[in-house]
């Protein structure tokens, strides 16, 4: 099924995501949360002086971090999606940065454990059982057209990972071999798997860093589209507690959507790096770090910006540049024309009531002239729309068209709005199509949101 | 430049009622997510069917002027690299973004069909070019003025229609001096960073969305002898009296790093030498650590497969199908980077994706261990120091 980039999309993504959302659980864990923590803020300021190493202000995707978002996850194995051009699946890349020593006993307090959610923002059809879908386009079964009815849930699990350990899976397959997954071996069998002395028989248990606790589940439906957010926890902690030790940001990460084109086998890659927020923390002179700023994060609030904030604030803005939608190639027009994919999630998300965010987002458009044009659209949990669909159905009539832009090159610049506390920043991702081959790349990231964004985990 | 100070204060009571000071200031180095006053790219093509599309905009509410360099990096007949560079003008309006295909440029000419206003004459380089792209903030006597309002993107296209995109490097400008040196010093302008990491699938290594979905084998026997399959459906794929068979395998990976250093000497035109070093840990944990044996000159596209730690078994020492590589600078650093990956199934079609590196520091204390902050340099050894950043210096003519 190829991409047909300029139909007129009535039930389109944009307008699916003007609903309130059906929510489901699925969660494998829950707990109760403990409330909002006990810090508070007086006030106190200071100053310190620079250290060498000191901390971005805004998300980043270049830098190892505590909280790491893919805002765009894909499984479509059997090409149903109309927004898929082919058989497509995700390969999800998560590494730590926390350094390797020659001592063991140093190695296992490196373990790193990622808390991760896969955010599932598949349709499904009104004419068809389970039959995943993002729009009605999808859901032409037979002779009926049904409606999309959106869906919103949640997946958690925990991958351990150990100091510059890289691992990777298929979103479609999740990862359940992992390659370390002995915490110890007895001193007289290396075969024999231990936690402790007591199970070798008067040997020792040599303990080593290990993957053990870890499990990636598969996405729990194909086709699958959604985001990813994994957060480093202190597996320490019992039960665990988001990270505040020095090594708090230590995860990096990258998504390759990975499309095989229909039916020539034809291939198509698109890489992009996890947004990270980092948490706060200190750099004085003397190490170590202090990285229990902020709020409390153990009754599993994590608050990103505003006062007394434990992590990073997310950008108050974002800025795409893009090609306008419908343009021919400007390096040959017999390679397609071109189009621009944009995902939005929302910075904050309760996944203990499972409470999507919400955020109106406001576009900012420049051409290549300095003309300015405007719109808006609603962020529901998640947000994915050929740009010239975010103002209209008719693609041909967007601002975001050639068109009517006029020119190839283009810069927006989206702002995030929203009162509640899942509800003001956003992240997001963009893909830029010339015919069917496409890349994905980061957004850039100006100022930084006044107000506090809330992540709300089990 | 400005300095984006980031100052928190909060005295916390808790259960303890400890009192804490906070404070923390912008991390000073390269970015690829925010506007900056110089724009780096580090790989820009010409050649073997590619070609590249620059997209720069100016995110500010005032006119930008800029300074760019073409730095031609191809080997000549000898299999030198001619290290050239070619400087233009630019100047865009606010909020303006322009683009230009590199192997054609960009006339001044209103009645041309390049669409939006015309920036500056912007030179198309040669057939064979494969380099960079610098560009710095300067003001209307081309004196360099930091006004951080410089973001930008590469495209890189073909063979066949293949798109590949990473994000220009933005260093931010602080207090810029009135001398054509730039000075990468967190001082003038934010310094490089001093190392960059890139997850990788081994070079050779199958790729498992091909291996599952597409074509990651060919079919031996059937009416489809030697045509492409996937064995999970390889009585469709391999159709034919008795049936044939699909082979699995057949996809592989390929991974190129792209380095330019942050030294760059385009007054004089001398060509940086510089030497890297790298640390491969696959996902046992096991670290591979070596360096370069000959010297390079002034910008290197590095394929994995050449670096002989940096490859899966039986070729390599690599166990498990995912790794990661930290490189540094053995000599002539800091660098800019970026990475590319090829994605190659059983027939040979192809498809690439590029992306930024993400950015870390190594201990001065232990030049061997990588940090994000002075705390992690806590080896024993000397006082825990963590350089994020190097200094460097961009001379202009």
């Amino acid at each position: 099924m190829k991409l047909d980039k300029f139909r007129i999309r009535f039930g389109g993504v944009g307008e699916w995501n003007e609903r309130r959302w059906a929510m489901q659980k699925t969660r494998r864990v829950a707990s109760a949360v403990a409330g909002c923590g006990v810090a508070l803020a007086l006030g106190v300021l200071g100053t310190v002086s620079a250290a060498h190493a000191a901390q971005p202000v805004l998300p980043t995707s270049d830098k190892p971090a505590a909280i790491l978002v893919w805002p765009k996850v894909v499984v479509d194995t059997s090409d149903n999606l109309s927004t898929s051009t082919g058989s497509t699946d995700t390969l999800i890349q998560l590494s730590s940065v926390v350094p390797t020593t020659g001592s063991a006993t140093l190695n296992i307090a490196g373990v790193k454990q990622a808390h991760c959610f896969y955010v599932n923002a598949t349709g499904h059809c009104s004419n068809g059982a389970g039959t995943g879908c993002l729009s009605s386009d999808d859901c032409a079964i037979g002779t009926t057209i049904g409606v999309c009815t959106p869906g919103w849930s949640e997946t958690d699990f925990d991958v351990r990972l150990t100091p510059e350990q890289p691992l990777a899976w298929l979103a479609s397959d999740g990862l359940r071999n992992l390659p370390l997954s002995k915490p110890g071996f007895c001193s007289n069998n290396g075969a024999i798997v231990c936690n402790s002395d007591n199970q070798c028989g008067g040997f020792t248990c040599v303990l080593q860093a290990s993957n053990a606790g870890s499990g990636v589940p598969p996405t729990p439906e194909d086709p699958f589209v959604g985001s990813l957010t994994c957060i480093q926890f202190d597996p320490t902690t019992n039960p665990a507690d988001p990270d505040t030790t020095p090594s708090a940001n230590s995860l990096i990460g990258n998504a390759s959507i990975e499309v095989v084109l229909n039916p020539d086998g034809d291939l198509d890659i698109q890489k992009y790096n996890a947004i990270g927020i980092q948490k706060l923390c200190t750099f004085p002179p003397s190490a170590p770090a202090v990285c229990t700023l902020g709020a409390s994060t153990s009754g599993g609030i994590l608050q990103l910006g505003g006062g007394n904030a434990a992590y990073q604030g997310c950008p108050a803005r974002l800025v795409l540049n893009h090609f306008f939608d419908g343009a021919e190639d400007p390096i040959g027009a017999g390679n397609g024309l071109t189009s621009t994919d944009l995902t939005l999630v929302p910075c904050g998300n309760n996944f203990l009531t499972q409470t999507p965010g919400q955020v109106t987002a406001q576009f900012l458009v420049f051409n290549e002239f300095e003309q300015r044009f405007s719109t808006s659209t609603n962020v529901n949990c998640f947000y994915e729309s050929e740009i010239s669909n975010i103002d209209t159905p008719d693609s041909g009539r967007s601002i975001f068209s050639f068109n009517v832009a006029g020119t190839l090159a283009g810069q927006t610049i989206i702002r995030g709005v929203g009162s509640s506390s899942t509800g003001n920043g956003l992240l997001g991702v963009a893909r830029v199509f010339i015919g069917d081959n496409g890349a994905a790349y980061n957004l850039n990231e100006r100022g930084t949101s006044t107000t506090p964004d809330i992540i709300t985990v089990p | 430049m400005r300095t984006i100070q980031y100052v928190r204060a909060g005295c916390l009571i808790g259960t303890l009622g400890a009192c804490m000071l906070m404070a923390g200031l912008a991390r000073a180095d390269v970015t690829t997510e925010r506007p900056g006053s110089i724009l780096i790219f580090p790989k820009v093509v010409n050649a073997g069917g590619r070609n590249t599309v620059i997209q720069i905009t100016n995110t500010g509410n005032s006119i930008d002027n800029l300074q760019c360099f073409y730095l031609d990096a191809h080997s000549d007949l000898r299999g030198n690299k001619v290290c050239r560079e070619t400087n233009f003008y630019l100047s865009l309006t606010k909020q303006q973004p322009t683009h230009w295909v590199v192997g054609s440029g960009r006339p001044v000419d209103p009645n041309d069909n390049l669409t939006g206003f015309d920036p500056g004459l912007i030179p198309p380089v040669g057939t064979d070019f494969v380099g960079a792209l610098v560009c710095a903030e300067v003001g209307e006597d081309g004196v360099p003025l930091a006004q951080n309002k410089l973001k930008g993107e590469a495209t890189l296209e073909g063979p066949n229609g293949d798109v590949s995109k990473y994000s220009g490097i933005a260093v931010q400008g602080r207090t810029v001096g009135t001398n054509s040196d730039l000075s990468l010093d967190n001082t003038e302008y934010n310094a490089c960073s001093t190392a960059a990491q890139f997850n990788f699938i081994p070079d050779g290594a199958n790729d498992p969305v091909i291996e599952a979905l597409g074509n990651g084998g060919l079919c031996s026997g059937g009416t489809n002898a030697g045509l492409g399959c996937n064995a999970n459906s390889a009585s469709a794929d391999c159709p034919g009296t008795g049936g044939g068979t699909c082979s699995t395998g057949g996809s592989s990976v390929f991974n190129t790093i792209t380095v330019l250093p942050c030294n760059l000497d385009f007054r004089d035109q001398i060509a940086t030498s510089f030497k890297l070093s790298y640390l491969v840990t696959d996902s046992d944990e096991q670290p591979f650590s070596f360096s370069d044996s000959v010297t390079r000159q002034c910008w290197a596209s590095i394929n994995l497969a050449d670096l002989p730690d940096a490859l899966p078994t039986p070729a390599g020492p690599l166990l498990g199908p995912y790794a990661t590589i930290r490189i540094t600078g053995a000599s002539g650093g800091p660098f800019f980077f970026v990475g590319e990956s090829f994605h190659v199934d059983a027939v040979g079609n192809r498809a690439a994706a590029a992306v930024n590196l993400h950015t870390e520091g190594l201990c001065h204390n232990a030049p061997d261990v990588s940090c994000q902050k002075d705390a992690d340099c806590n080896t024993g050894v000397g006082a825990a120091v963590c350089d994020l950043t190097a200094p460097a210096t961009i001379k202009l003519p």
